[in-house]
Protein backbone atom coordinates (compact mmCIF):
# COMPACT_ATOMS: atom_id res chain seq x y z
CA UNK A 1 0.00 0.00 0.00
CA UNK A 2 1.49 3.04 -1.22
CA UNK A 3 1.33 6.29 1.21
CA UNK A 4 -1.39 8.65 0.03
CA UNK A 5 -0.10 11.77 -2.23
CA UNK A 6 1.43 14.98 -1.41
CA UNK A 7 3.75 16.91 -2.38
CA UNK A 8 7.57 16.37 -1.28
CA UNK A 9 9.51 13.09 -1.05
CA UNK A 10 6.58 10.89 -1.77
CA UNK A 11 5.59 12.26 -4.95
CA UNK A 12 8.59 12.02 -6.40
CA UNK A 13 8.94 8.49 -5.87
CA UNK A 14 5.72 8.39 -7.02
CA UNK A 15 6.65 10.07 -10.54
CA UNK A 16 9.94 7.46 -10.71
CA UNK A 17 7.44 4.51 -9.93
CA UNK A 18 5.28 6.14 -12.77
CA UNK A 19 8.33 6.40 -15.24
CA UNK A 20 8.67 3.00 -14.27
CA UNK A 21 5.71 1.89 -14.87
CA UNK A 22 4.94 0.33 -11.31
CA UNK A 23 1.73 2.32 -10.10
CA UNK A 24 -1.54 0.81 -10.25
CA UNK A 25 -4.06 2.39 -12.81
CA UNK A 26 -5.83 4.58 -9.94
CA UNK A 27 -2.44 5.80 -9.00
CA UNK A 28 -1.65 6.63 -11.64
CA UNK A 29 -4.26 8.95 -12.95
CA UNK A 30 -4.32 10.20 -9.07
CA UNK A 31 -0.10 11.07 -9.87
CA UNK A 32 -0.78 12.55 -13.54
CA UNK A 33 -3.70 15.03 -11.84
CA UNK A 34 -1.55 16.24 -9.19
CA UNK A 35 1.05 16.76 -11.99
CA UNK A 36 -1.08 18.92 -13.77
CA UNK A 37 -2.06 21.04 -10.71
CA UNK A 38 1.61 21.82 -9.45
CA UNK A 39 4.60 23.29 -11.22
CA UNK A 40 7.15 21.80 -9.51
CA UNK A 41 6.16 18.35 -9.95
CA UNK A 42 5.83 18.99 -13.53
CA UNK A 43 9.28 19.95 -13.38
CA UNK A 44 9.84 16.64 -11.97
CA UNK A 45 8.20 15.08 -14.29
CA UNK A 46 9.92 16.53 -16.96
CA UNK A 47 13.20 15.39 -15.56
CA UNK A 48 11.88 12.12 -15.12
CA UNK A 49 10.86 11.78 -18.64
CA UNK A 50 14.37 12.14 -19.78
CA UNK A 51 15.29 9.23 -18.33
CA UNK A 52 12.03 7.57 -19.56
CA UNK A 53 13.28 8.65 -22.63
CA UNK A 54 16.66 6.97 -21.76
CA UNK A 55 15.09 4.10 -20.54
CA UNK A 56 13.25 3.11 -23.57
CA UNK A 57 16.27 4.14 -25.82
CA UNK A 58 15.28 7.19 -27.44
CA UNK A 59 17.16 9.70 -28.95
CA UNK A 60 17.92 12.91 -27.69
CA UNK A 61 18.59 12.70 -24.35
CA UNK A 62 18.80 16.60 -24.34
CA UNK A 63 17.09 20.12 -23.37
CA UNK A 64 15.52 19.44 -26.39
CA UNK A 65 13.49 17.02 -25.29
CA UNK A 66 12.70 18.48 -22.25
CA UNK A 67 11.90 21.64 -23.83
CA UNK A 68 9.43 19.70 -25.76
CA UNK A 69 8.02 17.31 -23.28
CA UNK A 70 7.08 20.60 -21.11
CA UNK A 71 5.53 22.16 -24.14
CA UNK A 72 3.76 19.04 -24.32
CA UNK A 73 2.64 19.32 -21.13
CA UNK A 74 1.77 22.96 -21.25
CA UNK A 75 -0.61 22.26 -24.18
CA UNK A 76 -2.58 19.61 -22.02
CA UNK A 77 -6.09 21.24 -21.87
CA UNK A 78 -6.59 20.27 -18.60
CA UNK A 79 -3.72 22.19 -17.42
CA UNK A 80 -4.80 25.16 -14.93
CA UNK A 81 -2.24 27.86 -15.49
CA UNK A 82 0.60 27.61 -18.15
CA UNK A 83 4.19 26.85 -16.58
CA UNK A 84 6.66 29.29 -17.12
CA UNK A 85 9.70 27.50 -19.30
CA UNK A 86 12.28 26.48 -17.39
CA UNK A 87 15.81 25.77 -19.23
CA UNK A 88 17.88 22.99 -18.45
CA UNK A 89 21.01 24.33 -17.76
CA UNK A 90 23.63 21.74 -17.19
CA UNK A 91 23.36 20.45 -13.97
CA UNK A 92 26.10 18.25 -12.23
CA UNK A 93 24.75 14.62 -11.59
CA UNK A 94 24.16 14.06 -8.29
CA UNK A 95 25.97 16.42 -6.31
CA UNK A 96 23.43 15.35 -3.54
CA UNK A 97 24.92 11.83 -3.31
CA UNK A 98 27.93 13.37 -3.38
CA UNK A 99 27.96 14.60 -0.47
CA UNK A 100 28.19 11.47 1.45
CA UNK A 101 31.21 10.76 -0.07
CA UNK A 102 32.75 14.20 0.12
CA UNK A 103 32.36 13.91 4.16
CA UNK A 104 33.61 10.01 3.88
CA UNK A 105 36.91 11.23 1.54
CA UNK A 106 37.74 13.55 4.18
CA UNK A 107 38.08 11.59 7.10
CA UNK A 108 40.19 9.60 5.06
CA UNK A 109 42.54 12.03 4.47
CA UNK A 110 43.18 13.35 8.06
CA UNK A 111 45.11 10.29 8.64
CA UNK A 112 47.69 12.11 6.45
CA UNK A 113 48.48 14.71 8.99
CA UNK A 114 47.36 14.50 12.48
CA UNK A 115 43.71 16.49 13.22
CA UNK A 116 45.63 19.25 14.94
CA UNK A 117 47.06 21.90 12.49
CA UNK A 118 50.50 21.55 13.12
CA UNK A 119 52.67 19.26 10.77
CA UNK A 120 53.93 16.85 13.70
CA UNK A 121 54.45 13.92 13.68
CA UNK A 122 53.44 12.55 9.97
CA UNK A 123 56.35 10.61 9.05
CA UNK A 124 55.47 7.54 10.85
CA UNK A 125 55.07 4.26 10.29
CA UNK A 126 55.97 1.68 7.05
CA UNK A 127 55.85 3.66 4.19
CA UNK A 128 56.63 2.39 0.59
CA UNK A 129 57.73 4.99 -2.06
CA UNK A 130 54.28 6.11 -2.55
CA UNK A 131 53.27 7.01 0.83
CA UNK A 132 56.82 8.97 1.30
CA UNK A 133 55.89 11.45 -1.69
CA UNK A 134 52.45 11.85 -0.05
CA UNK A 135 53.54 12.12 3.36
CA UNK A 136 56.06 15.07 2.06
CA UNK A 137 53.19 16.58 0.54
CA UNK A 138 51.01 16.29 3.86
CA UNK A 139 54.04 17.98 5.82
CA UNK A 140 54.44 20.60 3.39
CA UNK A 141 51.02 21.71 3.68
CA UNK A 142 48.85 20.49 6.67
CA UNK A 143 45.63 21.63 4.89
CA UNK A 144 46.08 19.39 2.04
CA UNK A 145 44.30 16.53 3.76
CA UNK A 146 41.22 19.06 4.35
CA UNK A 147 41.39 19.99 1.22
CA UNK A 148 41.14 16.66 -0.09
CA UNK A 149 38.39 16.28 1.77
CA UNK A 150 36.67 18.55 0.47
CA UNK A 151 37.54 17.66 -2.73
CA UNK A 152 36.23 14.30 -2.38
CA UNK A 153 32.56 15.73 -0.72
CA UNK A 154 31.91 18.40 -3.26
CA UNK A 155 32.89 15.68 -6.58
CA UNK A 156 29.57 15.18 -8.26
CA UNK A 157 30.86 12.08 -9.84
CA UNK A 158 29.66 10.65 -6.97
CA UNK A 159 26.12 10.76 -8.45
CA UNK A 160 27.20 7.78 -10.19
CA UNK A 161 29.73 5.96 -7.75
CA UNK A 162 27.48 6.83 -4.81
CA UNK A 163 29.10 5.24 -1.38
CA UNK A 164 32.36 4.37 -3.20
CA UNK A 165 33.35 7.33 -3.18
CA UNK A 166 32.58 7.23 1.02
CA UNK A 167 34.65 4.25 0.37
CA UNK A 168 38.05 5.97 -0.52
CA UNK A 169 37.36 8.48 1.92
CA UNK A 170 37.18 5.75 5.04
CA UNK A 171 39.92 3.69 2.85
CA UNK A 172 42.38 6.30 2.84
CA UNK A 173 41.86 7.55 5.96
CA UNK A 174 44.29 4.73 7.25
CA UNK A 175 46.88 6.12 5.07
CA UNK A 176 50.10 6.83 6.59
CA UNK A 177 49.66 4.45 9.79
CA UNK B 1 6.07 -4.32 -14.76
CA UNK B 2 2.85 -5.38 -16.23
CA UNK B 3 2.55 -5.12 -20.17
CA UNK B 4 -0.36 -2.99 -20.22
CA UNK B 5 0.75 -0.51 -17.85
CA UNK B 6 4.07 0.13 -19.62
CA UNK B 7 2.52 -0.24 -22.94
CA UNK B 8 -0.07 2.79 -21.53
CA UNK B 9 2.78 4.92 -20.44
CA UNK B 10 4.95 3.99 -24.04
CA UNK B 11 2.19 5.82 -25.47
CA UNK B 12 1.65 8.09 -22.79
CA UNK B 13 5.37 9.20 -23.94
CA UNK B 14 4.66 9.37 -27.22
CA UNK B 15 1.85 11.46 -27.54
CA UNK B 16 3.38 14.12 -25.00
CA UNK B 17 6.80 13.87 -26.70
CA UNK B 18 7.32 12.96 -30.31
CA UNK B 19 10.76 11.68 -30.61
CA UNK B 20 12.23 11.43 -33.95
CA UNK B 21 12.90 7.82 -34.90
CA UNK B 22 16.29 6.76 -34.33
CA UNK B 23 18.09 3.79 -34.14
CA UNK B 24 19.50 3.31 -30.51
CA UNK B 25 22.74 3.69 -30.16
CA UNK B 26 25.44 1.83 -28.45
CA UNK B 27 26.38 5.18 -25.99
CA UNK B 28 22.89 5.45 -24.77
CA UNK B 29 22.46 2.03 -23.80
CA UNK B 30 25.56 2.64 -21.83
CA UNK B 31 24.15 5.71 -20.60
CA UNK B 32 21.04 4.05 -19.59
CA UNK B 33 23.00 1.96 -17.13
CA UNK B 34 24.82 4.60 -15.80
CA UNK B 35 21.37 6.24 -15.22
CA UNK B 36 19.98 3.53 -13.55
CA UNK B 37 23.07 2.91 -11.22
CA UNK B 38 23.08 6.67 -10.09
CA UNK B 39 19.48 6.29 -9.18
CA UNK B 40 19.84 2.75 -7.41
CA UNK B 41 22.80 4.07 -5.37
CA UNK B 42 20.53 6.81 -3.97
CA UNK B 43 16.90 4.77 -3.65
CA UNK B 44 17.91 1.62 -2.42
CA UNK B 45 18.50 0.34 0.74
CA UNK B 46 21.39 -1.94 1.03
CA UNK B 47 24.36 -3.06 3.61
CA UNK B 48 26.77 -4.84 2.66
CA UNK B 49 30.64 -5.15 2.80
CA UNK B 50 33.33 -4.16 0.28
CA UNK B 51 37.01 -4.02 -1.06
CA UNK B 52 38.67 -0.31 -1.27
CA UNK B 53 42.05 -1.04 -3.43
CA UNK B 54 44.75 1.84 -4.29
CA UNK B 55 48.31 2.07 -4.59
CA UNK B 56 48.97 -1.12 -3.12
CA UNK B 57 46.57 -1.07 -0.20
CA UNK B 58 43.48 -2.84 0.34
CA UNK B 59 40.78 -1.82 2.75
CA UNK B 60 37.47 -3.63 4.11
CA UNK B 61 34.84 -1.89 5.21
CA UNK B 62 31.17 -1.99 5.94
CA UNK B 63 28.11 0.07 4.43
CA UNK B 64 24.86 0.67 5.33
CA UNK B 65 22.60 2.67 3.06
CA UNK B 66 18.88 4.03 3.03
CA UNK B 67 16.35 6.37 1.70
CA UNK B 68 14.08 7.23 4.71
CA UNK B 69 11.24 10.17 4.17
CA UNK B 70 13.44 11.21 1.25
CA UNK B 71 16.24 11.53 3.63
CA UNK B 72 19.64 9.57 3.02
CA UNK B 73 20.90 8.10 5.34
CA UNK B 74 24.22 6.46 4.86
CA UNK B 75 27.16 4.83 7.15
CA UNK B 76 30.66 3.24 6.42
CA UNK B 77 32.93 2.03 9.02
CA UNK B 78 36.07 0.78 8.11
CA UNK B 79 37.23 -2.96 9.66
CA UNK B 80 41.05 -2.88 9.11
CA UNK B 81 43.58 -0.41 10.51
CA UNK B 82 42.29 2.48 13.22
CA UNK B 83 38.89 2.90 13.32
CA UNK B 84 37.07 5.39 11.33
CA UNK B 85 33.49 5.93 10.56
CA UNK B 86 31.66 8.23 8.33
CA UNK B 87 28.14 8.33 9.25
CA UNK B 88 25.80 10.56 6.40
CA UNK B 89 22.30 12.12 7.03
CA UNK B 90 20.94 13.70 3.88
CA UNK B 91 22.97 16.70 3.59
CA UNK B 92 24.99 16.29 6.96
CA UNK B 93 28.26 14.39 7.20
CA UNK B 94 29.64 13.58 9.93
CA UNK B 95 33.44 11.58 10.08
CA UNK B 96 34.75 10.07 13.73
CA UNK B 97 37.95 9.54 14.66
CA UNK B 98 37.72 7.78 17.79
CA UNK B 99 41.69 7.95 18.23
CA UNK B 100 41.87 11.43 17.81
CA UNK B 101 38.68 12.10 19.62
CA UNK B 102 37.71 14.20 16.83
CA UNK B 103 34.46 14.40 14.68
CA UNK B 104 34.81 16.64 11.70
CA UNK B 105 31.11 17.56 10.63
CA UNK B 106 30.61 19.10 7.11
CA UNK B 107 26.99 20.67 5.97
CA UNK B 108 27.00 21.38 2.55
CA UNK B 109 26.20 24.51 1.24
CA UNK B 110 23.50 23.65 -0.28
CA UNK B 111 21.86 20.60 -1.27
CA UNK B 112 20.14 19.95 -4.41
CA UNK B 113 17.32 18.22 -4.24
CA UNK B 114 16.11 15.43 -6.81
CA UNK B 115 15.69 16.78 -10.30
CA UNK B 116 19.30 17.82 -10.18
CA UNK B 117 19.96 14.00 -9.59
CA UNK B 118 18.89 13.28 -12.59
CA UNK B 119 21.01 13.01 -15.64
CA UNK B 120 20.95 15.89 -17.48
CA UNK B 121 24.54 16.35 -16.52
CA UNK B 122 25.44 12.66 -17.78
CA UNK B 123 23.94 13.57 -20.74
CA UNK B 124 27.18 15.25 -22.03
CA UNK B 125 29.15 12.18 -21.23
CA UNK B 126 29.59 10.24 -25.05
CA UNK B 127 31.28 13.54 -26.08
CA UNK B 128 33.96 12.26 -23.85
CA UNK B 129 34.19 9.09 -23.26
CA UNK B 130 32.82 6.10 -25.42
CA UNK B 131 30.45 4.09 -23.29
CA UNK B 132 30.05 0.53 -24.03
CA UNK B 133 27.61 -2.26 -22.27
CA UNK B 134 29.70 -5.10 -21.18
CA UNK B 135 29.34 -8.34 -20.74
CA UNK B 136 26.90 -10.19 -17.62
CA UNK B 137 29.25 -11.24 -15.19
CA UNK B 138 28.97 -11.73 -10.96
CA UNK B 139 30.41 -9.74 -8.29
CA UNK B 140 29.75 -10.84 -4.64
CA UNK B 141 27.37 -13.41 -5.54
CA UNK B 142 25.07 -11.30 -7.80
CA UNK B 143 24.52 -11.02 -11.42
CA UNK B 144 25.82 -8.17 -13.01
CA UNK B 145 26.42 -5.90 -16.30
CA UNK B 146 29.50 -3.96 -17.06
CA UNK B 147 29.69 -0.72 -18.48
CA UNK B 148 32.68 0.43 -20.20
CA UNK B 149 34.26 4.37 -20.39
CA UNK B 150 36.71 5.14 -22.14
CA UNK B 151 38.05 8.72 -22.83
CA UNK B 152 38.16 10.56 -25.90
CA UNK B 153 41.13 12.61 -24.82
CA UNK B 154 43.64 12.68 -22.32
CA UNK B 155 42.13 14.87 -19.54
CA UNK B 156 40.65 11.83 -18.11
CA UNK B 157 40.70 8.35 -16.75
CA UNK B 158 38.75 5.72 -17.77
CA UNK B 159 36.05 3.84 -15.97
CA UNK B 160 34.62 0.38 -15.39
CA UNK B 161 31.36 -0.05 -13.75
CA UNK B 162 29.78 -3.37 -12.76
CA UNK B 163 25.84 -3.08 -11.50
CA UNK B 164 23.35 -5.49 -9.88
CA UNK B 165 21.15 -6.32 -13.05
CA UNK B 166 18.05 -6.28 -11.35
CA UNK B 167 18.07 -3.35 -9.00
CA UNK B 168 20.85 -1.09 -10.74
CA UNK B 169 22.93 -0.91 -7.54
CA UNK B 170 26.46 -0.92 -7.90
CA UNK B 171 28.74 -3.26 -6.86
CA UNK B 172 32.07 -2.85 -8.68
CA UNK B 173 33.99 0.41 -9.86
CA UNK B 174 37.52 0.83 -11.27
CA UNK B 175 39.32 3.88 -12.39
CA UNK B 176 41.61 3.04 -15.28
CA UNK B 177 44.67 5.49 -15.75
CA UNK B 178 46.25 6.11 -19.34
CA UNK B 179 48.15 2.96 -19.73
CA UNK B 180 45.41 0.64 -18.49
CA UNK B 181 46.16 0.46 -15.11
CA UNK B 182 44.10 0.48 -12.46
CA UNK B 183 44.20 3.26 -10.08
CA UNK B 184 41.46 2.39 -7.56
CA UNK B 185 38.65 -0.14 -7.45
CA UNK B 186 36.05 -0.50 -5.15
CA UNK B 187 34.13 -3.83 -5.20
CA UNK B 188 31.49 -5.23 -3.00
CA UNK B 189 32.14 -9.03 -1.68
CA UNK B 190 28.95 -9.74 -0.07
CA UNK B 191 25.52 -7.42 0.26
CA UNK B 192 22.14 -7.47 0.82
CA UNK B 193 19.25 -5.44 -1.53
CA UNK B 194 16.74 -3.85 -0.11
CA UNK B 195 15.20 -3.54 3.43
CA UNK B 196 15.08 -3.96 6.70
CA UNK B 197 18.74 -3.29 7.87
CA UNK B 198 20.21 -4.62 10.70
CA UNK B 199 18.87 -2.55 13.99
CA UNK B 200 21.29 0.24 14.75
CA UNK B 201 23.00 -0.54 11.45
CA UNK B 202 22.86 3.40 10.69
CA UNK B 203 23.72 4.10 13.93
CA UNK B 204 27.05 5.53 15.16
CA UNK B 205 29.51 3.36 17.49
CA UNK B 206 31.59 5.71 18.73
CA UNK B 207 30.26 7.86 20.99
CA UNK B 208 30.83 11.59 20.17
CA UNK B 209 30.98 13.28 24.12
CA UNK B 210 34.14 14.76 24.98
CA UNK B 211 35.80 14.76 21.54
CA UNK B 212 36.50 17.91 19.44
CA UNK B 213 34.24 18.80 17.00
CA UNK B 214 35.75 20.70 13.59
CA UNK B 215 32.33 22.03 11.73
CA UNK B 216 33.45 23.56 8.35
CA UNK B 217 31.41 26.04 6.97
CA UNK B 218 31.02 26.49 3.50
CA UNK B 219 28.86 29.11 1.22
CA UNK B 220 28.15 28.92 -1.92
CA UNK B 221 29.12 32.25 -4.19
CA UNK B 222 28.74 33.56 -7.89
CA UNK B 223 31.54 32.07 -10.10
CA UNK B 224 31.37 36.18 -11.10
CA UNK B 225 31.86 37.20 -7.78
CA UNK B 226 35.15 35.06 -6.96
CA UNK B 227 37.53 37.37 -8.23
CA UNK B 228 39.59 34.89 -10.50
CA UNK B 229 39.32 33.77 -13.79
CA UNK B 230 40.13 30.31 -15.39
CA UNK B 231 41.29 31.31 -18.75
CA UNK B 232 42.04 27.56 -19.75
CA UNK B 233 38.91 25.42 -20.65
CA UNK B 234 39.09 21.87 -20.43
CA UNK B 235 36.94 20.52 -22.89
CA UNK B 236 34.11 19.07 -20.82
CA UNK B 237 34.61 20.62 -17.43
CA UNK B 238 32.11 23.12 -16.51
CA UNK B 239 32.20 24.98 -13.35
CA UNK B 240 29.30 23.09 -10.78
CA UNK B 241 30.13 25.06 -8.01
CA UNK B 242 32.18 27.63 -6.42
CA UNK B 243 32.01 28.24 -2.46
CA UNK B 244 34.00 30.18 0.11
CA UNK B 245 35.01 27.58 2.83
CA UNK B 246 36.54 28.13 6.36
CA UNK B 247 37.59 25.16 9.07
CA UNK B 248 37.51 27.29 12.20
CA UNK B 249 37.32 31.27 12.62
CA UNK B 250 41.00 31.40 13.29
CA UNK B 251 41.50 29.98 10.22
CA UNK B 252 41.71 32.47 6.99
CA UNK B 253 38.76 31.72 4.30
CA UNK B 254 39.56 30.38 1.20
CA UNK B 255 37.95 29.63 -2.50
CA UNK B 256 36.61 26.53 -3.91
CA UNK B 257 35.31 25.70 -7.38
CA UNK B 258 34.73 22.78 -8.16
CA UNK B 259 34.52 21.39 -11.67
CA UNK B 260 32.83 18.40 -13.55
CA UNK B 261 32.60 16.53 -17.07
CA UNK B 262 29.89 14.56 -14.93
CA UNK B 263 32.30 11.98 -13.85
CA UNK B 264 35.31 13.29 -13.36
CA UNK B 265 35.85 16.25 -11.38
CA UNK B 266 38.78 19.05 -10.59
CA UNK B 267 38.23 20.57 -7.16
CA UNK B 268 40.61 24.52 -7.72
CA UNK B 269 41.45 25.63 -3.93
CA UNK B 270 42.55 29.32 -3.28
CA UNK B 271 43.85 30.32 -0.31
CA UNK B 272 45.55 33.82 1.08
CA UNK B 273 49.40 33.10 1.60
CA UNK B 274 53.13 33.08 0.60
CA UNK B 275 55.01 30.99 -1.04
CA UNK B 276 56.54 28.60 1.05
CA UNK B 277 59.43 28.32 -1.18
CA UNK B 278 58.48 25.17 -3.05
CA UNK B 279 58.11 25.59 -7.03
CA UNK B 280 55.19 24.27 -9.16
CA UNK B 281 54.84 20.98 -8.74
CA UNK B 282 52.48 17.73 -9.31
CA UNK B 283 52.06 14.73 -6.80
CA UNK B 284 49.76 12.44 -6.28
CA UNK B 285 47.70 10.75 -3.00
CA UNK B 286 46.31 8.16 -4.23
CA UNK B 287 44.27 8.35 -7.56
CA UNK B 288 44.54 11.92 -7.16
CA UNK B 289 46.64 14.33 -8.81
CA UNK B 290 47.76 17.50 -6.88
CA UNK B 291 49.25 20.86 -8.57
CA UNK B 292 50.53 23.49 -6.79
CA UNK B 293 51.37 27.20 -7.13
CA UNK B 294 51.52 30.20 -6.20
CA UNK B 295 50.12 33.41 -7.88
CA UNK B 296 51.06 36.56 -6.21
CA UNK B 297 49.99 36.47 -1.93
CA UNK B 298 47.84 33.53 -3.31
CA UNK B 299 48.32 29.64 -2.96
CA UNK B 300 46.23 27.82 -5.38
CA UNK B 301 45.75 24.09 -5.52
CA UNK B 302 44.47 22.38 -8.83
CA UNK B 303 43.39 18.53 -7.89
CA UNK B 304 41.63 15.76 -9.43
CA UNK B 305 41.40 12.18 -9.95
CA UNK B 306 42.27 13.00 -13.37
CA UNK B 307 45.59 12.58 -15.18
CA UNK B 308 47.67 15.61 -14.12
CA UNK B 309 47.96 17.06 -17.61
CA UNK B 310 44.59 18.19 -16.71
CA UNK B 311 45.39 19.64 -13.17
CA UNK B 312 48.27 21.29 -14.46
CA UNK B 313 46.67 23.24 -17.60
CA UNK B 314 44.02 24.25 -15.69
CA UNK B 315 45.64 25.52 -12.42
CA UNK B 316 48.62 27.48 -15.11
CA UNK B 317 45.42 29.44 -16.89
CA UNK B 318 44.07 30.59 -13.41
CA UNK B 319 44.41 34.29 -12.82
CA UNK B 320 43.34 37.21 -10.50
CA UNK B 321 40.25 39.32 -12.12
CA UNK B 322 41.97 42.90 -13.05
CA UNK B 323 39.12 45.09 -11.69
Amino acid sequence: MRPRIRDGEDMKTRISALMDGELEGHETAETLRALRHSGDLRSQWCDCQLIGAALRRERGLDIDVAARVMSAIDMEPTVMAPAPRRTLDWQPPALALAASAAGVAVVAWLALVPAGDEPTAVARGPANAKQETVLAQARATPRLQEYLLAHQAYSPGGAIVGGARNIRTVAASGEGR
Amino acid sequence: MAVARSSWLALAIMLLAPLPAASPALAEDGLVLLQRMAQGSRQLTYSGTFVYRSSGRVDTSRIAHSLRDGLEMERIEALDGSPREVLRAGSEVKCFFPEEKLVIIENRARQRGFPSLLPAGLGSLPEHYVIRRGELGRVAGMKSRAVHLEPRDALRYGREFWMDDASGLLLKANLIDERGETLESFAFIQVKIGGPLERGALTPRFDSERVRVQQVRATEIKPDDMGWVFRTVLPGFRTVSAMRRQTAPENPESLHVVLSDGLASISVFIEPGASGGEGEAVSTVGPVNVYRRQVAEHRLMVMGEVPALAVKRLGDGIERRRK
